[in-house]
């Protein structure tokens, strides 16, 4: 049986997919894509995933795409050790999380993301025609892109909003935490949504935002912690895979500005 | 089984629970299911009582024998988990694997699409028209999800280029639709088996031709158009909007079709 994930090592969906097939001591063969040299926009990558995004993961020659998706798939598939409830009524509570993470933070953390590395990083040398001809082949999120501009960036309303998500989530994780009586956000179990959350809070920290929880959301700060010290976490953050790493003159310039 | 649904006529996720429920026969209102109105218009849905049943202040919100429940697609899952028969996914995790990759592609693209000529052309002059900017960014503030698309949005509703650009997000969704009952031979989405994604994506299209953007598929699209005909036949969709269920019914002192709306502002 064998399974492929064309991913990236900075991507955090590609991230969410990377600590569950460790959570699950799955082997999978490594396609890595280069979002810089358009590898996610190749007619042959669109054949497996239409949308142009990353993570997709291939089972056997099947391709299933949605990182969500595809954690609840290898679910399915590989069901120990179980990361979903074994009752349906916990299983609902699960995919509202997921839910809330997929329509919340994880567009939240692409505003940061964006303003501050890749926006400079790709774009800022193109040409607008560059910039435009980028835009028009992207299947999803073309708005996205327009909102941002090449040389704007995000403005201050919509950075606002975005820290503001971010810091909400912070607080339903700290309060979860705190209902359930952990050590995990559903409670006793580890389960997709810790899988699934774990990048996006490991992006927002590595781009220097932790002030967002760290002096007040206690159980928070726990739960990151337990995370970080779960083996998953440093297998599938391998060296290079955090921005400040892979993009260093980015961090620097902000330390020293 | 006690089933109850906070939820409003006119929401486009309560009447994907609402298709869903009768497909899996519990038709009628009241009688199969509860019904408890939320009045969008007064902003029910942001009231304190409400927001302890669901914190993120929209509908629907679903009870299952007093077990609260939220997110119409987990409500759709939910559901198929404790009603099996009819199936409404997949029996095999490939199968069901594609089903919910569709319905992430319907959570992001044309569910988010769906609602800007909504609020462009209907909600946003019909409830914000007369609202100062302090108002109008006090009500923001009160939304625990989406301030961003109010403050994107202005009283006014949307500009060109947002409308157009919802415009191609539904357009790539009917194609993508076209596309998937030519590829698998239909006559639903994933091919012979009538599925959840059927119903998730029913209510935005029906939506989209109750505001006159029919003229999105149907002129090219045949096999799309042939897919909504064959929608409509199902005794779900009759159940799902009953009278009074379209926004057009709901609000007809506030209707202006795309094409008079176009003719007058340009887009």
């Amino acid at each position: 049986m064998a399974l492929e994930l064309y991913h990236s090592g900075h991507s955090t969906c590609s991230q969410k997919v990377r600590i569950c097939l460790v959570e699950k001591g799955i082997d999978w063969v490594s396609r890595e894509l280069h979002f810089a040299t358009g590898d996610h926009l190749t007619p042959e990558y669109l054949e497996l995933n239409p949308n142009g995004v990353v993570p997709t993961l291939v089972h056997d020659g099947e391709p299933v795409i949605e990182s969500s998706v595809i954690v609840e798939y290898l679910d399915e598939i590989f069901p120990e050790p179980p990361l979903v409830p074994r009752d349906a009524l916990g299983r609902a509570r699960l995919r509202a999380w997921m839910r809330y993470m997929e329509e919340v933070p994880t567009p939240a953390v692409r505003v940061p993301s964006f303003n501050d590395v890749f926006r400079p990083l790709r774009y800022e040398n193109a040409t607008d025609e560059e910039f435009e001809a980028r835009v028009e082949k992207m299947p999803l999120r073309k708005a996205f892109y327009r909102r941002m501009g090449r040389t704007g960036g995000f403005g201050e309303a919509e950075v606002d909003n975005a820290l503001a998500q971010i810091r909400q989530t912070a607080e339903r994780i700290d309060k979860a935490v705190s209902d359930t009586g952990g050590p995990w956000i559903l409670g006793a179990q580890y389960t997709l949504i810790d899988v699934t959350l774990t990048p996006l809070i490991q992006r927002m920290a590595d781009l220097g935002y932790a002030r967002l929880w760290q002096d007040d959301l206690l159980e928070m700060v726990a739960w990151f912690d337990r995370i970080k010290s779960r083996p998953s976490f440093d297998i599938a953050f391998y060296p290079g895979t955090n921005v400040s790493e892979k993009y260093p003159q980015f961090f620097e310039k902000e330390a020293s500005a | 089984m006690t089933f109850e649904m906070y939820q409003a006529p006119q929401s486009t996720c309560s009447q994907k629970v609402r298709i869903t429920l009768a497909e899996k026969g519990l038709p009628e209102m009241n009688k199969d299911w509860i019904e408890h109105d939320v009045d969008l218009g007064k902003f029910e849905q942001l009231e304190p009582d409400y927001l302890k049943l669901n914190p993120n202040g929209v509908v629907p919100t679903f009870v299952h024998d007093g077990t609260v429940l939220i997110e119409s697609s987990a409500i759709l899952e939910y559901l198929e988990e404790v009603i099996p028969e009819p199936a409404l996914a997949p029996p095999d995790p490939v199968g069901r694997a594609r089903m919910r990759a569709w319905m992430r592609y319907i959570d992001e693209v044309p569910t988010v699409a769906v609602r800007v000529p909504t609020f462009a052309n209907m909600l946003a002059p019909m409830r914000f028209a007369k609202s100062s900017d302090g108002e109008f960014a006090a009500h923001a503030d009160r939304l625990p999800l989406r301030k961003q698309f109010y403050q994107r949005m202005s009283q006014k509703g949307f500009g060109k280029a947002e409308l157009e650009y919802a415009e191609f997000q539904i357009r790539q969704t009917c194609e993508r639709i076209d596309a998937a009952i030519r590829e698998h031979g239909g006559p639903w989405i994933m091919g012979p088996q009538y599925t959840m994604v059927d119903a998730q994506v029913t209510p935005l299209i029906d939506r989209m031709d109750d505001l006159g953007y029919g003229f999105l598929w149907e002129d090219d699209l045949p096999e799309m158009t042939a897919w909504l005909d064959r929608i409509r036949e199902r005794p779900s969709f009759a159940a799902a909007f009953y009278p009074g269920a379209r926004i057009s019914e709901r609000y007809p002192d506030f209707y202006r079709t795309a094409t008079d709306l176009k003719a007058e502002r340009g887009y």
